[in-house]
């Protein structure tokens, strides 16, 4: 009786954030890096790809590879460690594809700055799409942002690093 | 010194009541200075949010990894519902920057003592709900039985402690010796065979547990805000340390000249790594990310 319960609270559940985007086909597919940092941006993220939230409903989803991939959202410093896997996580898009940057590391660094182990944010280093600021940014922001994507296309972007 | 606080907080999100109050504590103990008891509280408080929503996000993975989509649902929905009353309070809904040295600083202080009522409330309905549908759903008690069994000599020789430590049978918790949580605090009796099941097990107690100590601190917070005291910084040393969600969190700090001059942060990260090296020997690699998560594995805490 219990996971009958469960499974008509969470099918039918109030309150759905869900954004219908307008006019728009399949989903985008975000393929999500994180490239430093504390994993705050990963929690809101997290967040915003489960319940009550509903990433799907408003027209976005969650690639498990970069090569099915859209959009590559970046949270977190850009450690030097990392550099070479967002690189490479760039080159294994397909066109046309372009780059969100989530919380203020990923723009320019945040508390971490630029030192011997990050090399700050990529807001001097590529074209950036989509800037969602915070720290960190919540999933309504995250969710509001992504929205606002759907109603341009997105930018022809210069690789990362 | 609040670029330093506020770097503490962003070591490892999930838990940073526990860094800043670590954090805090030491630089109060290297003054001389204490806070006043309603600060006290509003830090128990916050630790206690903390670990109950850092908890709820761990079962979600670990339910989501274990093919349980719906448990895991229900457990970010139970979060959801909580952070809908805490984040107003707080300002944040990762908690941060709440603890300053001297005290606590939130967005709207007044109601604290009224949100932790209503959590403990909210919460323990949830619990219950989500304890049932835990042990209920199909295959998840099986899948994660016997898995990333800890052995306890790894454990003592890498000192970790913690929930993983207590879901193996050791009775370590940092808030036994706290004076913080004088009259608060009981022990929590978890499964203790050490696999992730129990861990599972010991996590979904442990925010009952949390929750009823909310609701315990409820009326001794009452409406009174807990503020912030001005610190007088000497040329010294202090360091302190609380129970964070994933076990004992530490930080010895220096003060010179007015300034912070080096502080050292003791997690259980690094220990949880090797605890991990050591329990996924011989398990199939698709256990890998599952083990990890129940361990409570963290490239973020290792990085800090």
């Amino acid at each position: 009786m219990g996971l009958i319960r469960a499974v008509l609270s969470v099918a039918f559940r109030q309150n759905m954030m869900a954004t219908k985007p307008a006019g728009h086909g399949g989903p985008l597919m975000l393929f999500h890096i994180e490239t430093g940092g504390c994993g705050g941006c990963g929690m809101e993220l997290r967040a915003l790809a489960s319940a009550p939230y509903d990433l799907g409903g408003a027209g976005f989803g969650l690639a498990s590879t970069p090569a099915g991939a859209d959009l590559l959202l970046v949270s977190g410093p850009l450690t030097r460690m990392m550099a070479p896997v967002l690189q490479a996580a760039w080159e294994a898009m397909p066109e046309p594809k372009g780059i969100i940057c989530m919380g203020d590391c990923a723009l320019d660094g945040g508390m971490f700055g630029e030192n011997y182990a990050t090399l700050g944010g990529l807001e001097r280093r590529v074209t950036i799409d989509l800037r969602l600021p915070g720290c960190p940014p919540t999933p309504a922001d995250v969710l509001a942002g992504l929205v606002s994507l759907l109603g341009s296309s997105v930018a022809e972007a210069t690789p990362p690093v | 010194m609040e670029e330093g606080c506020r770097l503490s907080g962003r070591v490892v999100a999930g838990q940073s009541v526990a860094h800043q109050s670590a954090f805090c504590m030491a630089v109060e103990n290297a003054c001389g200075q204490g806070v006043e008891e309603q600060a006290g509280l509003g830090r128990v408080a916050l630790l206690e949010m903390e670990r109950v929503l850092h908890h709820l996000y761990t079962l979600a993975d670990l339910a989501e990894r274990a093919q349980a989509p719906l448990v895991a649902a229900h457990c970010m929905m139970l979060r959801e519902a909580m952070l809908e009353q805490i984040a107003p309070v707080t300002g944040s809904r990762l908690l941060m920057d709440c603890c300053r040295p001297g005290g606590v600083r939130l967005a709207e202080a007044e109601p604290l003592g009224g949100v932790c009522d209503s959590l403990a409330k909210l919460g323990q309905a949830g619990q219950e709900a989500l304890l049932e549908l835990w042990e209920s759903f199909p295959g998840l008690s099986a899948r994660l039985t016997g898995l990333g069994v800890t052995r306890a000599e790894d454990l003592a020789r890498v000192g970790l402690e913690g929930p993983v430590a207590r879901a193996a049978g050791q009775d370590c918790d940092t808030r036994r010796v706290l004076g913080l949580y004088d009259g608060l605090w009981r022990y929590t009796a978890g499964r203790q065979s050490g696999s992730a099941a129990d861990r599972a097990l010991l996590l979904l107690d442990e925010v009952a547990e949390s929750l009823t100590l909310l609701g315990r601190i409820a009326p001794r917070l009452g409406d009174a805000a807990p503020g912030r005291e001005a610190l007088t910084l000497p040329d010294a040393e202090g360091m302190a340390m609380v129970e964070g969600p994933w076990g004992r969190v530490a930080y010895w700090v220096q003060l010179h000249q007015g300034r912070l001059a080096q502080v050292f942060c003791h997690n259980p990260a690094a220990a949880a790594l090797l605890v991990f090296e050591e329990t996924v020997k011989g398990q199939p690699v698709e256990d890998m990310p599952l083990v990890a998560s129940s361990l409570g594995v963290s490239a973020a805490a290792l990085d800090g």
